[in-house]
Order: structure tokens, then sequence, then C-alpha cells
């Protein structure tokens, strides 16, 4: 989320990817920050990733792409 | 914090718990007369900002500290000490946003060294990471406090931590310099045996490392890298830094065979037994690269993983008491966070008189 903040500040376009897990902890993190709208153009993947085969992987990232292009383009 | 007032019937240890302003144990009123004498040994200047606690990256004005120095149970002796941690804690390179809001159970440990010990009864000996002694105890609780009610860092919340460890009460040690057999911890990094420093390592819990018969550094030092050669910490998969607690026992008789304290640190970190098999699970998982080890660590079978990078990277300490043959070794959470040690009053290194402790001899 400092990352994002650090982009966005600088005026280069980012998106937050995390699992759903965080949702609540990215909104806590971008409103101490001063950019709530980070976390409300995150997306957010079904959780866990961390142990996710390659298959499931692939499948998460599949589904969140479109989500993650316009969070960036729009 | 925002005050309000309460009633002059209300129970003051049941109302600090209503506002949400403790660790779960019952705190200290913050009266007025008990904040300025705190605020006093901290310097006056009720409003000067000391640091920025994240993940809030709430205010520590000197008042907001003294308040919460005071709910811990804090003397004012104590002040200089937390303070000195805090802004430890708050240099960039120790990423302390990052260790509130893990998921990993990291706690910020405290290694106090220098005459500061004796000053304010800091325990260093017996049950040194136990209970049972004020400054120990109420150092690691007030940074906690500022962790929680300045940092913002409530379990479940913007700590994300799964389990935490009971560390995060409090966790905070001094060395046992009276009973180590080698230059304090501070002068082998280049101050004076006069200067206080504070270290701090975003660390887990101590695990207790036995060994009752072994009458050599090798043997003692076998049983540490028993204990370092897993892939269940946190440095077997992400590296960064670790502490090795020698108790007085153990370093005497390493010290007797005129092992120097860059000897042990040297034999642990060359001996430990972590193989790119054990932590990529022999491929039974896919191919893992895993981007936090360093570079130029072999990844193939039967490469050696070192537990962190270099031995420097394993900080040794003395400390407990004079009578068992225990030492402990405290994994790091990883290289997203590197430990600091401070100065208390921020003094720089006294390295121009003394490079390597020797002139401490």
């Amino acid at each position: 989320m400092h990352d994002l903040a650090d982009y966005e500040t600088r005026g280069i376009p980012t998106v937050m990817v995390a699992s759903s897990e965080f949702v609540a902890a990215a909104e806590k993190q971008s409103t101490a920050l001063g950019l709530p709208a980070l976390a409300t153009q995150a997306v957010y993947v079904p959780h866990p990733i961390q142990d996710a085969t390659d298959t499931e992987m692939r499948a998460k990232a599949r589904d969140a792409f479109k989500a993650i292009v316009a969070a960036i383009t729009d | 914090m925002t005050a309000t007032q309460p009633n002059d019937n209300v129970d003051l240890i049941e109302w600090y718990f209503e506002q949400g302003w403790t660790d779960g144990l019952p705190v200290v009123p913050p009266t007025p007369d008990a904040v300025a004498a705190m605020l006093e040994s901290l310097g006056g200047e009720a409003d000067r900002v000391e640091a920025r606690i994240p993940p809030r990256w709430g205010s520590l004005t000197r008042e907001v500290l003294a308040i919460n120095l005071v709910l811990a149970g804090c003397l004012p002796a104590y002040a200089k000490v937390v303070r000195a941690a805090l802004l430890a804690l708050t240099s960039p390179h120790f990423n302390l946003n990052g260790v509130q809001a893990t998921t990993h159970m990291a706690a910020p440990l405290l290694v106090i060294n220098g005459p500061v010990r004796h000053d304010i009864q800091l325990n260093s000996g017996a049950n040194v990471f136990g209970s049972g002694v004020r400054a120990n105890a109420t150092i690691g609780r007030a940074i906690r406090l500022v962790l929680l009610n300045v940092g913002g860092a409530w379990p479940g919340d913007l700590d994300k931590s799964t389990l935490g460890h009971p560390g995060k009460y409090t966790f905070c040690i001094g060395e046992n310099e009276e009973a180590s057999p080698w230059a304090p911890y501070h002068v082998e990094q280049g101050y004076t045996a006069e200067d206080n420093t504070v270290f701090c390592l975003a660390a887990e819990g101590p695990h207790s490392v036995t060994n009752h018969v072994a009458n050599d550094p090798q043997g003692i030092l076998d049983s540490l890298i028993s204990a370092m050669s897993t892939i269940a910490h946190n440095n077997a998969v992400s590296s960064g830094a670790c502490a090795v607690v020698l108790g007085p026992e153990h370093a005497s008789t390493i010290a007797a065979k005129n092992w120097s304290r860059q000897d042990v640190k040297r034999y642990l970190w060359s001996n430990t037994t972590n193989t790119y098999d054990d932590i990529s699970f022999g491929g039974r998982y896919g191919q893992i690269y895993n981007r936090n080890l360093p570079k130029w660590y072999k990844r193939e079978t039967g490469a050696r993983i070192p537990i962190v990078p270099s031995p420097d990277d394993i900080h040794l300490f003395v400390a407990g008491g004079e009578a068992g043959r225990f030492s402990a070794f405290l994994p790091g959470w990883g290289h997203m966070s590197a430990p600091v040690l401070r100065e208390l009053d921020g003094r720089s290194l006294a390295r121009d008189a003394c490079i390597d402790g020797t002139c401490e001899l």
C-alpha cells in the first residue's frame, strides 16, 4: 500500500492486488495514508494464494485480469 | 488519543479498558502530575513530535509518549530508553509498518547495553526473558502501548499477525556484560563501554537451547546449530538477521578455549545444515525460486542454504543467570526488516577511538 501511495503521488497509475482476507487492512492502511481510493480501486482475489497450485493461481489471475486492467486504465 | 473526562465516581482502571487504551492488562492512570514528571524526564516540549508511528502514522508527541509511559507503569528514569527504542524502531530500514502489519508473529526485541542498565535496574540475569522486574516489564510494555495507541496496530485490524507471541506484551532484556567473557555487544559494534545503546530486532520468541554435556565450544554451538537448522522459522525462508543469546555458563566454556565472539558467529554461520532441497520440499510443490533469499544462494539440489546471509547477521549477546547450561536462538522476521542499534542520545559510533572493542580489553 505504501508503494502504491508513492507511485500515485508521482502520477504513475497503480492497482493493488491482494487476497480477500486483507480488505479491511487495505482500507485502514489507505485511509491512514490519505488515499482511501487505493483500497476501493483494489482488486481482491479469493484467499488464500500462498499454497495455491500453479493451476489455481492461473485461474485466480485469469479471473482478476479484466478488473486489474480496468483499474489501471479507467 | 482524544481524552474525554470521566466523572469522579468512575473506576478509572475500567474506564481505560472501555476507552480501548490498554494492551489487555490494567493501566496506571496518567494523572497530570505523573505525566508532567515523565514529560520533564523527556526534556519538556510537550508538543514536540518525536516520531510518527505506522500503520496509522499517529504523531508521537512528547506528551503522548509521556502518557503511554505512565500507562505502562514506567518510572521517569526509563523514559529516555523507551524514547531511544522508538526512534530506532522508526528508522526507515527497520520497516516498522511491515513489522506491525505482517501475518508473521514478530515483535520488536530490545537489548540494552551500557551503564543505564544499572541506573534503571534492568534485568540481564536470571529469568531475563521472563517476568519479575519492573524496568524490563514496563519498558517493553510502553513500546507496545505506543504501537497500539499511536500506531493503531490492534490485533486483527491493522496488526494481521496470525498468532503473535508473548513478547508483544514486553520483550526487553539487558546484556549481562558483567557475566560475559567478551567485550559488550555495543563495544564490539564500535561504541564505548560508557555509551548506552538499544538494539532492536523484529524477532520470534526465544527457542531454548539446552546442552549440559559439552565442555568445548563445538558441542555447545552444535546444539545451537541444531535449533537454527530448521525450515520452520522465518530466517530459513526470508533470510535477514537473527539473535543468539548465550547463557553465561555456555559463554564461559566457549571463551575458556579462547574463542572470540566472531569465532562463535562464524562457526554458527558456517555449520547450519539447511539445504535447497529442504526449503523447496524436494520439488513436491513445483519449482520454488524464493525471491526472499539472496540472489547468490545456489538454487540447486544439495546446495546449502545459510540461515542468514553472513556471520554478522547473527547478533550475539550474553544474558541470563549465572547457573544453568542454556542458551537461546531468536529468529528474525526476515530481510524485510533490518535490525537497528542506537545510542540513547543519538550519538554516533566512536569508531575512530575503538574499532573492534580491543581497546576495552
